[in-house]
C-alpha cells in the first residue's frame, strides 16, 4: 500500500503555521482538529486551529488543566475517545462534565513528538461517536509527526521579531538544534522534551532565533548549567 | 582515470546500497549510505537527500556536511531549488554552473556561497512515485558525464526500490509513514550525540562513533539505541573513544 502524493510543494504558496492542521482534516475522517505546542513550565499556545469547537476544546482542557489532551502529553501515546457520552471520563471528570455539552462526540490526542522530544499536542474531534481504525490512528501518528517537525521549524527560525523566516519554512531544522536538546537535557538533567522548551524560552527571553542559541550550545559558548537569566 | 578502478568502484557501491538492504535494514543508514556512496563515486563534493514526510513536505534525511545541509535547506525554506524540481516532476535536474542560473535566486545564492559550482537533482522515484530527490554538489562548474548521471539515478532507484519493496508492509502502514519514522530516527540520532557529547565531553563526531559502535558491539539497531540514550534510560561507556582522541 503506497499512498505518495506529489506536487505539494509547488511553491506558489508558502506554507503557514496556520495550515498546520490541514492535513489531519484531508487525510482522516475528523471533523476539526486543532495544533499546540508546548511552551516553558507547562504552558501551552494554540498555533492552528480548524474551526472554534476545536479551539472551545482546547481552551477548555486548558482552563481545567485536564483531559485527553492533557492525558496524550503525559503518557505520550495517542488517547482515543471514541464515544464522548459513553466513556468514563474518570481520569479527567471536570473536562468530563464540560465536555459533554458541546458537539463533539468523539476526541482523539496524538502527542507530537521531534525524535525524543514532545513538543505538542493534535486534538481532532468528530461530530458522531466512532472508532479511528488502526490505520487511521498510524496515519495520525505520522501526520502528527510530520507537524512536530514543521511546527518546530517555524519557532527555530522566529528570530527576533523582524519576520525574515516566519511565512516560508518548510522543513528546515538544523541538526545543531536537536543536537543542542540533547545537550541541554544533561545541563539541566532533564528530558529533552523539557530540554527543547527551554531552548526555545530562552530564545525567546533574549530575543534570538532558536537556531542562533542552538549554534551557541554546541559551539560550547552557551551552557544551560550557569544561571541564564 | 582507469577504467577498471571505475568498474570496481562501481559495483562497491552497488554492494554497499545492497548491503544496507538486509533484514530489519535503518531506512535512514540505507539513505546515508547512498549520499556518500553517490557524492564519492561521482567525484562530487557534498550530497544532501530530501525525503517527503506524511503531510507532502520535504524534509531534510541525509547530508555528507554542514555545507549540503545548509544548501538543501535553504531549497526547502524557499519551496524551490534543483531538489524541489526533481521531486515535483521525478525528472533528474542538472545545473553546470550556478552562477548562470536565473532560476531558484535564493537556493543559488546559498549554494554560491558555500562554495558550490554546479549541481544535479535525481529524483527518488518507483513507477510514477516520487518520494524525494537527492543534490549532488560540485566546487567546480561541469555537467556529469552520462554513465555518472546514469550511475548515480541506479542507485538511487536500488535504494527507492529498496524502501517501496520493503517488509512484510503491515497493513496498518503506510510508505509514509515508514518515511516519517526515518525522520523521527534522523533527529532522535542528533539529540543522543546532543546527549553523549554533554556527558563525555566528546565531541559531535566522536559522540557519533561512540553511538555507532555501542549498537554494532551489541547488535542493536543505531535507531533503538540513539532514543534510549536521548530518552537517557541509558548511558553508554565512552572511555574508549575519548582516550583515543
Amino acid at each position: 500500500m503506497v499512498t505518495i502524493e506529489a506536487g505539494h510543494v509547488d511553491g506558489a504558496e508558502p506554507p503557514r503555521s496556520n495550515a498546520l492542521h490541514a492535513g489531519f482534516l484531508a487525510r482522516l475522517p475528523v471533523d476539526g482538529a486543532s495544533v499546540s505546542m508546548v511552551t516553558v513550565a507547562g504552558n501551552q499556545s494554540t498555533v492552528s486551529s480548524s474551526d472554534a469547537l476545536a479551539t472551545r476544546l482546547e481552551q477548555l482542557q486548558y482552563d481545567l488543566g485536564e483531559g485527553p489532551h492533557y492525558r496524550a502529553l503525559e503518557l505520550q501515546k495517542p488517547v482515543l475517545v471514541p464515544d464522548v457520552e459513553a466513556a468514563d471520563h474518570s481520569v479527567w471528570p471536570m473536562f468530563g462534565h464540560a465536555v459533554v455539552d458541546t458537539d463533539a462526540k468523539a476526541l482523539f490526542s496524538f502527542p507530537m513528538r521531534i525524535g525524543a522530544a514532545t513538543v505538542g499536542v493534535v486534538d481532532l474531534y468528530r461530530l458522531s461517536p466512532g472508532l479511528l481504525s488502526d490505520r487511521d490512528v498510524a496515519q495520525a501518528t505520522a501526520l502528527a509527526g510530520a507537524a512536530a517537525g514543521r511546527a518546530a521549524a517555524y519557532a527555530a527560525a522566529d528570530a527576533d521579531g523582524d519576520g525574515r523566516h516566519d511565512s516560508a519554512l518548510v522543513g528546515g531544522t538544523r541538526r545543531h538544534v536537536h543536537q543542542a536538546t540533547g545537550m541541554i537535557a544533561v545541563q539541566l538533567d532533564t528530558s529533552v522534551t523539557d530540554a527543547f522548551a527551554r531552548l526555545r524560552g530562552y530564545a525567546y527571553v533574549v530575543g534570538r532565533s532558536v537556531d542562533d542559541i542552538a549554534r551557541d550550545v554546541v559551539a560550547q559558548t552557551l551552557d544551560f548549567t550557569e544561571p541564564t537569566g | 582515470m582507469a577504467e577498471l578502478s571505475r568498474d570496481a568502484r562501481l559495483s562497491a557501491a552497488f554492494v554497499k546500497v545492497a548491503d544496507t538492504l538486509v533484514d530489519d535494514y535503518d531506512v535512514v543508514d540505507l539513505l546515508d549510505t547512498l549520499v556518500q556512496v553517490c557524492t564519492d563515486l561521482v567525484d562530487s563534493d557534498a550530497g544532501g537527500l530530501l525525503i517527503t514526510d506524511p503531510d507532502g513536505w520535504l524534509q531534510l534525511i541525509a547530508s555528507t556536511n554542514e555545507e549540503a545541509e545548509f544548501v538543501e535547506v535553504i531549497q526547502l525554506n524557499a519551496g524551490e531549488g534543483p531538489c524541489v524540481e526533481s521531486f515535483k516532476t521525478g525528472e533528474g535536474v542538472t545545473i553546470p554552473d550556478i552562477s548562470e542560473e536565473d532560476r531558484w535566486p535564493a537556493f543559488c545564492a546559498a549554494a554560491l556561497q558555500q562554495g558550490f559550482q554546479s549541481m544535479h537533482a535525481f529524483p527518488l522515484r518507483l513507477r510514477g512515485q516520487t518520494i524525494g530527490a537527492m543534490g549532488l554538489l560540485s566546487n567546480t562548474t561541469g555537467e556529469l558525464s552520462e554513465s555518472n548521471l546514469a550511475v548515480a539515478q541506479a542507485l538511487a532507484d536500488v535504494a527507492t526500490i529498496g524502501i517501496l519493496q520493503e517488509r512484510p508492509l503491515r497493513d496498518t502502514t503506510l510508505v509514509t509513514d515508514q518515511l516519517q519514522r526515518a525522520l523521527d530516527s534522523r533527529v532522535i540520532i542528533e539529540q543522543a550525540k546532543g546527549v553523549i557529547a554533554a556527558q563525555t565531553g566528546a565531541n559531535l563526531h566522536t559522540a557519533f562513533a561512540i553511538l555507532r559502535d555501542y549498537a554494532r558491539s551489541n547488535h542493536l539497531n543505531l535507531s533503538t539505541v540513539a532514543e534510549e540514550v536521548a530518552e537517557r534510560t541509558l548511558t553508554l561507556p565512552a572511555s574508549e573513544h575519548l582516550t583515543t582522541q
